[in-house]
């Protein structure tokens, strides 16, 4: 079967707290990677348009939303370690799923929400450094 | 020139091929790893980073750093020696007391 044109679905969602134990991350409803970047636009003079864009700004983030509240509320804001997930093919061909991993991933934070007669769910967050201020903190690698 | 099994490459990203994320990852992981000695058998990965300038940085641990840390007495310096190919790309050597700094 060939590799669909569509991914779905995140596993094997783990943090990696500095100098602990991996803690895996299950009934995932979203998860996000992003690379973070920011551009800076410029006009001056009789400029309409911006005349430069410059993307001087690049902070990789990344946020999980679960139902297990309980994991996400037992990292405690600031930890320090590593994020990883795998994006699954959508109709599960080997070769189309994509490992991510975030190097230097601090959790920001985690935010609960509930509905009457709802699951609740929680999403927590990560920021990224990079500990050389040049290398991108964010890889990519397939299964 | 070296000889030896490169620990990084600097690689072009007009490398990637494919319209579709697992298309354009799989198709530098391809190129990459055999050149890494990655052994894929006994869990080992070739990690891409998009870089500034079209680049992609790739090493066998998602957490190895291009220059050393911020916080290191020799910050700021390369991790690596660099050797350009004939085809654009570089191959990178760790230098002496790079190995388990990142």
């Amino acid at each position: 079967m060939a590799i669909s044109k569509a991914q779905i679905n995140w596993t094997g969602v783990s943090f990696f707290p500095t100098g602990l134990s991996s803690v895996p991350i299950t009934r995932v409803t979203a998860g996000m990677f992003s690379a973070g970047g920011k551009l800076l636009k410029f006009k001056g003079d009789t400029d309409l348009y911006p005349t430069i864009i410059s993307c001087p700004d690049q902070e990789p983030n990344a946020s999980f939303t679960t139902a297990d509240v309980g994991t996400m509320f037992g990292f405690a804001p600031g930890t320090g370690g590593a994020l990883a997930a795998q994006l699954n093919d959508a109709k599960a061909v080997t070769g189309g799923a994509v490992l991510f991993a975030m190097a230097n991933a601090v959790f920001e934070n985690a935010s609960a929400t509930g509905q009457h007669a709802q699951f609740a769910t929680v999403t927590g967050t990560w920021q990224a450094y990079s500990s050389d201020g040049v290398t991108n903190p964010l890889s990519f690698t397939r299964v | 020139m070296l000889d030896s099994v490169p620990d990084a490459l600097m690689l072009p990203a007009t490398l990637k091929r494919g319209d579709r994320l697992a298309d354009r990852v799989d198709s530098v992981v391809t190129f990459a790893e055999p050149l890494l000695g990655v052994d894929r058998r006994s869990g080992g990965r070739a990690w891409v980073r998009q870089q500034p300038h079209g680049r992609l940085f790739v090493t066998r641990d998602s957490a190895d750093t291009i220059f050393f840390p911020r916080d290191h007495a020799r910050s700021g310096q390369p991790r690596y020696r660099w050797e350009t190919q004939t085809d654009g790309s570089q191959w990178g050597y760790l230098v002496n007391g790079a190995t388990d700094v990142r």
